[in-house]
């Protein structure tokens, strides 16, 4: 055998690929960065998590963020007002006993395939949410879906139900082009989460399904997401030809990114990291969450936790202007469960103060001085406004061994730190809750028996007054709603096993070229971007 | 006189020059058995093992798949669970991946929804070009680097080779590659800092799925020049990686090389040195050259989990991560399966190599 010629063959190929990688970077070098200013794409920088950009399955922020642009429901937040606006619906009804929303369809509405978007289109989207039985779905329980008449649809529920319009701003009840869902296998029958076959139709370019400025071009979940405008849009031109969001992890990158004009839009950049960008060609602008970050302590009999005295120690015990200081400018302290952008919040002002002294003495009286308790957290997770959670729970160790209890760590990925939690295994665990709509009845899951109470251990038996208010306050009409919901809230202040710490700030930078803001759900809303 | 000709020295034992007598074609493909036995053995194991974790982790599927709203659902988490065959006992699970695994089916991926198969044929492009780069360019240097520390053994070169090796071998790659992205991307401005394309362009037609093969044959010169000006930085990282170790393994084969008695032999007929030096010392230094440069190439598919994630480079290596982080078992099997093949490939075609140059590996 002649091995001569595989010897060369190899050396050749090796020195031929390592030249023209050297020669064309170096005669690139100075081309690349600046690669983007056409001002007919905008480019969007966002750590993804995303899943599927089927509405009726969308759970994930990047995908609610694509979603805006090519999926409309029928109604929405406009800027930064709280009040849900007409948006396929050009408007809405409420019934005098808050039982059922009557929305009338906007009649010059069609879906980018140039169909109109009609009543049977609604009923069929929410029902397939409903049926298809995946993350979003519960937003349909308790609730029924009409259509009268082609341009009217009822949303109904057996008990006063005033969230409804803030349910319907989220991008899961978006609605679809119904026929050309059917034609791809989809399905809003009971058996929908067996039978629907449409997934596919979703993920493929420009379906023509959504009545948005802009069609789906491509979807990687892995790296990029690609829309293009939809020429046939009934609200007129879309701002741009294209948007291309892309999954940059790092803020720094994203930072670097926005900052070279690469990036238009930089989503994940913290408001400590965004302090060090001064230029008047990008905008810094800060927006409160509709989360709270907060400590839930059990009340198992086997924690240090499940006395009482030690919850309200650890309450008293605990330097919020301090953790306020750590997660970064624009943050504010917590005075309870819902956040202050909502109605039934409590004042600031109102907060617990700390007071380390009564608290050491609490947890003396209490013959718990030394005790241990294990602390739970995410390690990973910072998508929270950039909020480094090692930091936070670090700073709470050191508080807590100031009054008396000694603090264990228990760093580790989401996945695990979510799952004892859910399974009601910590003891003290750092966590917030991404609400899915901006009305606080999405926050009764925090009641006793409710989803997160259970977690802690505090049952239904345990606060009945408790479970009582929080059924009123879901029910309440009008303005009733505010005093409900404050009643309910400060009860929870006084009972619940929570320590409330912080509202985080989200920022957004962007080039003062791109009109963008984050709507009160902290979220980008594409079809509302324009070029300046 | 005239001076004595290569193969008139080339009859020691040491230099590689053919087969043994008698050892001809049955040698050879008892070999090429041998190695594909043990390939598919190994193949079948890592697939228990990725199982195996899989059982072993102490979270749920659908808790990091599903809303919190939804897992309080007990017919939405079935629903979930029935989709991806989770609610079967662990074995059938593994029996029925083995029986897909037979016919190409790699199961249904939980965080994208796509055959895993299919995310795997869209993402592997991306990682083997990058890997593909990288191994040739720390093959390049560190053979060439490694000639020169051996031919001036002791002298500066030599030394400063040494610390090149040292520095590579090292730093971790991560660190590499977040000072490399801080250095060359926001401070210089050199070089591109994340994807492989400038945002605005469109990825030319896929025929390889590297972009800077499938540029040129669309004929698309600026999208070939951004994609290569993306693929300096993570692809020189990477190689850096390496480079201290095939560095280190050319200067050492190079000085056995050197030091056989058929060199000797040439030098006493007087050959020229850079003669000696390239005819036997790198000759007889391709086998194991060529075994460390597989073994590179499996180390980098490895490490490009860290350098995508930096670089948002949109292969394997992320699609890795993010499976690993969000427990997708049938993509964390599916990414170890087939990188375990291509890195059982690269392995026997390098044993398959490495034997066409040294015939007494055959006989090992």
């Amino acid at each position: 055998m002649n091995t001569k010629h595989p010897r060369r063959a190899v050396a050749a190929l090796a020195v031929a690929a390592s030249g023209l990688l050297l020669v064309t970077a170096c005669s690139s070098g100075d081309a690349a960065p600046a690669a983007s200013s056409n001002p007919e794409v905008l480019v969007i920088d966002q750590s993804f998590t995303a899943q599927s950009i089927d509405p009726a399955t969308i759970f994930q922020v990047t995908d609610a963020i694509v979603a805006t642009g090519i999926y409309q429901t029928l109604v929405s937040y406009q800027g930064d007002d709280p009040t849900p606006q007409p948006l396929l619906a050009s408007a809405y009804d409420v019934s005098e006993d808050g039982r059922s929303v009557t929305f009338t369809l906007d009649e010059s509405a069609t879906f980018a395939n140039g169909k109109p978007v009609t009543g049977d289109d609604v009923v069929f989207s929410l029902e397939r949410l409903r049926n298809l039985k995946s993350s979003p779905s519960y937003l349909m329980d308790g609730l029924t879906v009409t259509a009268p008449d082609e341009h009217t649809v009822v949303v109904a529920s057996e008990n006063p139900a005033s969230y409804i319009p803030s349910l319907l701003t989220s991008t899961a009840t978006s609605i679809v082009e119904a026929d050309a869902v059917r034609a791809a296998g989809g399905s809003d029958a009971d058996d929908a989460a067996e039978t629907d076959g449409a997934a596919a139709l979703f993920t493929s370019a420009e379906n023509g399904v959504g009545s948005g400025p802009y069609q789906l071009e491509s979807y990687d979940t892995n790296s990029q997401i690609t829309l293009v405008s939809n020429p046939e849009w009934w609200g007129g031109d879309a701002a741009y030809e294209r948007i291309v969001i892309r999954n940059v992890k790092n803020p720094q990158q994203q930072k670097s990114n926005v900052e070279s004009g690469e990036s238009q839009i930089a989503l994940d950049i913290p408001g400590r990291v965004a302090e060090g960008i001064s230029t008047e060609a990008l905008d810094v602008n800060a927006y409160p969450s509709p989360e709270v970050l907060y400590l839930a302590m059990t009340m198992d009999a086997s924690s240090p936790t499940s006395d009482p005295a030690v919850r309200d120690a650890i309450r008293l015990g605990l330097d919020y202007d301090a953790l306020v200081q750590l997660a970064g400018p624009g943050t504010l302290r917590a005075a309870g469960i819902i956040p202050s952008n909502l109605i039934g919040s409590i004042p600031a002002d109102d907060a617990i103060q700390t007071d380390v002294e009564a608290a050491k003495q609490m947890i003396e009286d209490a013959g718990a001085t030394g005790s241990k308790i294990t602390f739970d957290y995410a390690n990973d997770y910072t998508r929270l406004a950039g909020i480094d959670y090692n930091i936070i729970a670090q700073a709470v160790q050191t508080q807590l061994a100031a009054i008396g209890l000694t603090v264990e760590l228990n760093p580790t990925p989401t996945s695990t730190s979510l799952q004892r939690y859910i399974d009601g295994e910590t003891q003290l665990a750092l966590w917030s809750w991404p609400p899915d709509y901006g009305d606080p009845d999405n926050l009764l899951v925090f009641g006793p028996g409710a989803l997160i109470g259970e977690r802690v251990q505090w049952t239904a038996d345990d606060a009945p007054d408790v479970v009582a208010l929080g059924d009123t306050a879901r029910t309440a009409l009008g303005d009733d709603r505010e005093p409900a919901y404050l009643a309910w809230n400060e009860a929870l202040v006084e009972q619940a096993p929570y320590a409330y710490l912080l509202e985080p700030t989200f920022t957004l930078v962007s080039s003062s070229a791109v009109g963008a803001k984050l709507d009160p759900m902290a979220n980008l809303n594409l079809s509302q971007i324009a070029a300046n | 006189m005239s001076a004595p000709s290569v193969d008139s020295v080339g009859v020691s034992a040491d230099t590689p020059t053919g087969p043994p007598a008698g050892n001809g074609g049955s040698g050879y493909a008892r070999f090429v058995l041998r190695r594909l036995v043990a390939s598919v053995i190994t193949l079948f194991g890592i697939t228990i093992v990725s199982f195996g974790i899989s059982v072993l982790v102490p979270v749920r599927a659908e808790t990091v798949n599903l809303s919190q709203q939804a897992l309080a659902n007990p017919e939405v988490v079935a629903a979930f669970r029935a989709k991806f065959g989770l609610d079967l006992p662990i074995w059938e699970q593994y029996l029925r991946y083995l029986g897909g695994l037979l016919h190409g089916d790699l199961g249904l991926s939980q965080q994208t929804g796509n055959p895993v198969s299919t995310d795997l044929a869209n993402y592997a492009p991306a990682t083997l070009e990058l890997v593909v780069y990288a191994t040739l360019m720390s093959l390049v240097a560190g053979v060439v680097f490694g000639i020169i520390a051996a031919a001036m053994r002791n002298r500066w070169p030599d030394h400063l080779a040494r610390i090149v090796s040292l520095v590579g071998v090292s730093l971790p790659t991560y660190w590499l590659a977040l000072v490399g992205s801080t250095l060359f991307f926001r401070q210089l401005g050199w070089l591109p800092g994340s994807g492989r394309l400038d945002a605005t362009m469109m990825p030319p037609p896929r025929v390889t799925g590297f972009y800077t093969v499938d540029s040129l044959l669309a004929g698309q010169f600026d999208v070939f020049q951004s994609a290569v000006a993306h693929l300096v930085l993570p692809a020189s990282i990477l190689a850096i990686s390496t480079l201290g170790m095939i560095l280190r393994f050319t200067r050492s084969s190079v000085l056995d090389g050197l030091g056989t008695d058929a060199v000797k032999a040439a030098k006493v007929k007087g050959l020229p040195t850079h003669r000696v030096l390239m005819r036997y010392g790198v000759r007889m230094a391709s086998s194991p050259i060529i075994t460390v440069a597989a073994l590179s190439f499996g180390f980098l598919l490895a490490a490009t989990v860290y350098v995508e994630q930096i670089f948002s480079w949109g292969g394997m290596g992320q699609y890795a991560y993010r499976a690993s982080t969000n427990l997708d078992l049938s993509a964390i099997t599916g990414i170890s399966v087939v990188v375990a093949v291509i890195f059982l490939l690269v392995n026997f075609l390098a044993d398959l190599l490495a034997s066409a140059f040294d015939p007494r590996i055959r006989l090992q």
